[in-house]
């Protein structure tokens, strides 16, 4: 393990790098360019290739392109540019190819703004373009779990075949912090990996399908993998949970900062605790359902959008049993301890 | 220890180099330390500012609003900051740039002539390293060996400023004791 003092855009482009990845494209768009201008010199020196492509379209496929080689691949980039990815995530997903996918989400809808925000939730998890896929999608709260997770993100490609995202938002991408860098791998072309060569076997790398029912079965497998997800996959934090009458439920920079307000919340007296989910899908429902009623009285949903989407996936896990309640900031301003620590009081307030 | 540092000046101060330099000495003594720039509508010339936490224990909100510690190397940023230190805590004013003079009640203030202090050292431009002098001494937040180990290795390829920057430090050592 290496100790390094890192901003979390190259932090993650590094981590990529020791998890094997050998290609990248990708258009500059803030707050994520630390991640292509590093790989633009970084990758040459592990045998690897950067393009910096004429558009975010061009470079998903290009993504395509060196997946379907065998090539462990990556692109990154932030909300409106992830949005001119979408047909090709949804390609990626349906020609069974491994990819990264990082975002580094800003502030929207639109063009929106270069700030950070966490408003690509729905988006990340319930339709990242059209078709019905679903990628993995994990959210960092540090640098260091940014990089962790990237890591892991090219095995769960690699395993399921399907692209996997990254979801970070500009906080995490641009600040700096401590980070233990894991070690080197290499990713193996798989069998299915088209070498280009004259003696090839037929191999098919296609993200269509003619027959109503080959398509409808490769659906169906689909469903399965999603399912699995949820079986083996979900993770999340407990945080100060045990005897917490107010769960806050949040994910990324703003379960981070939420943090802060607990131990001060604590010092008051109020009993509060988080689950904060890390793989946004597969989402950590049962860990919302098994929450004990009879002590939990409220669910504070905090994130960085306008209005909640998380609450969507809490309300699923809850079934109507706790009672839930938001705070949000957007826009591009960062929520701070001091107002979340105010809507706590003010839950507080309510539960007497 | 868990402090929050807001530092803030004009683009070219060394605002940005003088976080970051924090940091590692933090990281380098075994210490948790975040850094977050100020990043947006930011234009040379324009203010800039960066957040640092240094932690023994876990950080959690990389970003305040109030700090322990707060420098100022210019006068829009002591307008900006003057009230963003919490009870108790201390504001580091370089008093070449700042004129103004007032009381503000619960606030430490360390007043450090810091560019002229820099010129004195041999580079007016080391003025950033006579506020990381003043805040080591002021804090100790960690050996002032520490962070002129730091100072050596991220200059490791200014060897030729090396020398003024090392002056510029140990100068302002002396003005936060």
């Amino acid at each position: 393990m290496e100790r390094k003092f890192m901003k979390g855009n190259e932090a993650i482009a590094e981590a990529a790098v020791r998890a094997g990845c050998k290609f990248f494209a990708g258009y500059p768009i803030t707050p994520q360019n630390e991640i292509p201008e590093y790989l633009s010199w970084r990758l040459r020196e592990v045998g690897g290739d950067f393009v910096q492509a004429e558009s975010e379209v061009s470079a998903i496929n290009m993504v395509y392109g060196a997946a379907s080689s065998g090539k462990p691949s990556m692109t990154s980039s932030s909300s409106t540019g992830i949005s001119l990815k979408a047909e090709g995530m949804s390609y990626l997903a349906q020609a069974k190819l491994p990819a990264v996918i990082i975002n580094v989400g800003r502030c929207g809808p639109g063009l929106g703004g270069i700030l950070p925000a966490q408003s690509d939730y729905l988006f990340a998890t319930k339709a990242s373009g059209h078709g019905g896929f679903k990628m993995i999608v994990f959210a960092p709260s540090t640098v260091q779990e940014a990089v962790d997770l990237t890591y892991k993100s090219f095995d769960y490609a690699y395993r399921d075949r399907n692209p996997v995202m990254v979801l970070a938002d500009g906080v995490v991408g641009i600040m700096m912090e401590s980070v233990e860098l894991p070690d080197f791998k290499e990713i193996k072309a798989p069998d299915w990996a088209l070498s280009g060569t004259e003696n090839e076997e037929l191999k098919e790398i296609i993200p269509m399908c003619w027959s109503g029912e080959d398509l409808e079965r490769d659906n169906i497998e689909m469903a399965k993998m999603f399912r699995r997800w949820e079986e083996n996959d979900v993770q999340y934090e407990e945080y100060m949970l045990e005897d917490a009458e107010i769960v806050i439920a949040s994910y990324g920079t703003s379960a981070r900062i939420c943090k802060t307000v607990i131990k001060e919340a604590r010092k008051q007296g109020i009993k509060i605790g988080m689950l904060r989910p890390i793989t946004l899908n597969p989402f950590p429902y049962k860990a919302f359902e098994k929450l004990d009623k009879s002590i939990v009285r409220k669910i504070l949903i905090v994130e960085m959008t306008i209005p909640s989407q998380m609450i969507e996936d809490v309300e699923l896990g809850v079934k109507g049993q706790i009672e839930i309640d938001t705070f949000g900031r957007s826009g591009g301003v960062v929520i701070s301890p001091e107002e979340i620590l105010n809507k706590v009081l003010e839950v507080k307030e309510g539960l007497k | 220890m868990y402090i929050n540092i807001i530092m803030a000046g004009f683009g070219g101060q060394g605002v940005l180099t003088l976080g970051k330099l924090v940091c590692l000495a933090a990281d380098s003594a075994g210490k948790n330390a975040t850094f977050f720039p100020s990043y947006g509508g930011e234009q040379r010339g324009g203010t800039c500012n960066c957040t640092v936490v240094i932690s023994d224990e876990e950080i959690g909100t990389p970003i305040v609003n109030k700090a322990d510690y707060i420098i100022v190397m210019n006068e829009p940023s002591y307008d900006k900051f003057k009230n963003s230190v919490v009870s108790g805590g201390t504001l580091i004013i370089n008093e070449s740039q700042i004129h103004k003079s007032e009381v503000l009640e619960g606030i430490n203030q360390v007043r450090v002539k810091s560019d002229d202090i820099a010129a004195e050292a041999g580079n007016r431009l080391a003025s950033n390293m006579v506020m990381l002098g003043a805040f080591t001494g002021f804090t100790k937040f960690v050996g002032e060996d520490v962070v002129k180990e730091i100072i050596k290795e991220s200059m490791s390829s200014k060897k030729q400023y090396l020398e003024t920057n090392l002056n510029a430090f140990e100068k302002g050592l002396g003005q936060g004791e």
